[in-house]
């Protein structure tokens, strides 16, 4: 890769995040819930592009396209539609109760929301245990795909090791001098960098394998050379049961996860949230249908790429059919991608750490601490994100894709907390441990695969969604006077 | 009028559930023009119906929610 424009294009994008980090501080340092939650002040287009650019990470860039490589249009079946249905409808039924409540209670995070609206600090506590042991694996994946990506783009000039504290130690800056405002407005810039060019990509990526034909003559040379890839399989993931509950798991996973829930929490008012449904089916059609088709045309463009290799299409495209600067901004997509969801993650549990677990045992603190504490304490998740991908092993990847999954079961408590009064702290317990344990039992009998088949042809998700189902109204009913 | 709005809404998202397995489109179904592929493209369209029927959603039966809880 061309280093002037490499590093040129590294050293504006830096220059941008760290600028709308600095630009948020002031504000930021008001109040906890400034640094928190924005104020609860996010405008529509802010936080459409907050939760777009949280929920997309670099799987979509990456990890799609080599998925696509193998299984062709189904890719796209299996996984875009159903998110773009669900995903709004869950913003529905949980994330704008949970926005009215928080404001009410005065919680600032997802935990300390069930905690008091449930009046159990074992709520809060169990929320926080569950969400930090599914999200910091995802984390350590995040920072090694940047982080192998950089080494990989600099020849090896810059190590794995000092790429991923690079990627993380930027993230963590400016998170920590802007809170929730920083990560909303730099999701605003990385999640237009990575749309645009994934846009960009599929066009001049498409006219390089059409040939004189241009983008039309790449759908062609597939139609002609690789017609299976244009067929909808019918076995694995594709098979009825496997099918409908892996729609379940990526569709209802989205609202499960902490850094998107807090998000719809710091909307200034329900009309922001009504306009980002709107809008998600229409983004995820502009993202996922050029990520899909890269992959396919990266199957007539290399073809012979075997199991994981596939996800080196992205890469491959990248060098084989752009100029420098392209390649560049290439680079600084993915590197978006990547930081627009580690910079929420990192806020998200560092506020959970903060309000969740230190506040309760300090009675007579000062609230206005809890700002200095988040930064702290967001210093603190990095660093063991940093310590976990250092120090574990290859199992920390295998984790995250049951993370993913996992994080489905925490959404019976999060629905029923909601939007039913006589939900109990009882209830909420008892779905978020039965829920977990069948699910781990469930992955035992898979081998510790998540998107294997399991009992009945369901995947484990499916078992562990209704376990925790079952628990959550069994002993609301039970319990409940 | 708020429930003729609940029922139709429910009833295109149920609707819309049912469309997403479409396991009739399973196996070799050529490409439109020879060049696009038939899947996708029901997909993309699928995913279209689903924006305008969050758009219906949205106006109608979240708006009534949404006065409700005020």
């Amino acid at each position: 890769m061309n280093d002037a424009a490499f590093w040129s294009a590294i050293a504006i994008y830096a220059a941008l995040v760290l600028g709308a980090g600095w630009l948020a501080t002031r504000r930021a340092s008001r109040s906890p819930e400034e640094y928190f939650l924005a104020g609860r002040g996010l405008g529509s287009a802010v936080l459409f592009m907050a939760l777009f650019g949280t929920n997309c990470t670099a799987f979509v860039l990456v990890g799609v396209p080599g998925l696509a490589y193998h299984l062709g249009v189904g890719t796209f079946s299996v996984n875009a539609p159903l998110v773009a249905l669900v995903v709004p409808l869950t913003f529905w039924a949980i994330g704008v109760p949970a926005r009215r409540l928080a404001r009410d209670l005065g919680a600032l995070t997802p935990a300390e929301l069930y905690a008091r609206r449930l009046d159990s600090r074992a709520v809060g506590l169990l929320l926080f245990a569950v969400y930090t042991v599914y999200t910091l694996p995802y984390m350590v994946t995040a920072v090694d795909g940047a982080a192998v990506t950089l080494s990989g783009a600099t020849g090896g000039a810059v190590s794995s090791e000092l790429g991923g504290a690079a990627v993380l130690g930027v993230a963590l800056f400016y998170t920590s001098l802007g809170g929730m405002r920083a990560t909303a407005w730099t999701n605003v810039l990385q999640g237009a960098l990575f749309l645009g060019f994934m846009l960009l990509a599929f066009v001049l990526f498409g006219r390089h394998v059409g040939g004189d034909r241009g983008l039309f003559g790449a759908f062609e040379r597939v139609a002609t050379e690789r017609p299976d890839l244009y067929e909808l399989p019918s076995t694995g993931l594709f098979a009825p049961a496997a099918w409908s509950s892996w729609s379940l798991a990526i569709s209802l996973t989205v609202i499960a996860f902490p850094h998107m829930l807090v998000r719809l929490m710091s909307a200034r008012d329900e009309r922001a949230i009504r306009t980002s449904c709107r809008l998600y089916p229409f983004a995820l059609i502009l993202l996922w249908v050029p990520a899909v088709m890269i992959g396919v045309f990266g199957a007539v463009a290399f073809p012979g790429l075997e199991g994981k290799e596939s996800d080196g299409v992205f890469a491959l495209m990248v060098a084989d059919a752009f100029p420098p600067a392209l390649q560049a901004l290439g680079f600084v997509a993915v590197l978006a991608a990547v930081m627009s969801t580690l910079d929420a993650q990192i806020l998200t549990l560092g506020s959970m750490l903060t309000r969740d677990v230190i506040d309760p045992f300090m009675p007579n603190r000062r609230e206005g601490r809890d700002v200095a504490r988040g930064r702290w304490f967001g210093v603190a998740i990095a660093a063991a994100t940093y310590a976990l991908w250092r120090l574990g092993d290859d199992s920390i990847f295998s984790n995250a894709a049951i993370a993913f999954s996992g994080y489905v079961t925490l959404v019976p408590t999060l629905l029923l907390g909601v939007r039913w009064k006589r939900f109990t702290a009882s209830a909420a317990i008892a779905s978020i441990l039965c829920g977990n344990a069948v699910y781990a039992a469930s992955l035992w009998q898979t081998g510790a695969n998540a998107m294997a088949p399991g009992w009945g042809g369901f995947l484990p998700v499916f078992w562990g969604l209704a376990a925790a189902t079952a628990a959550a109204v069994g002993v609301t009913y039970r319990r409940g006077d | 009028m708020r429930r003729r709005d609940a029922v139709i809404a429910w009833a295109g998202g149920l609707a819309l559930a049912l469309l997403h397995h479409d396991f009739w489109l399973q196996g070799p179904r050529g490409a439109i023009a020879g060049a696009l592929p038939v899947e996708l493209l029901w997909r993309v369209a699928w995913m279209l119906l689903a924006a305008a029927w969050l758009w219906f959603f949205t106006a109608r039966v979240w708006r009534a929610d949404e006065e409700d809880a005020a």
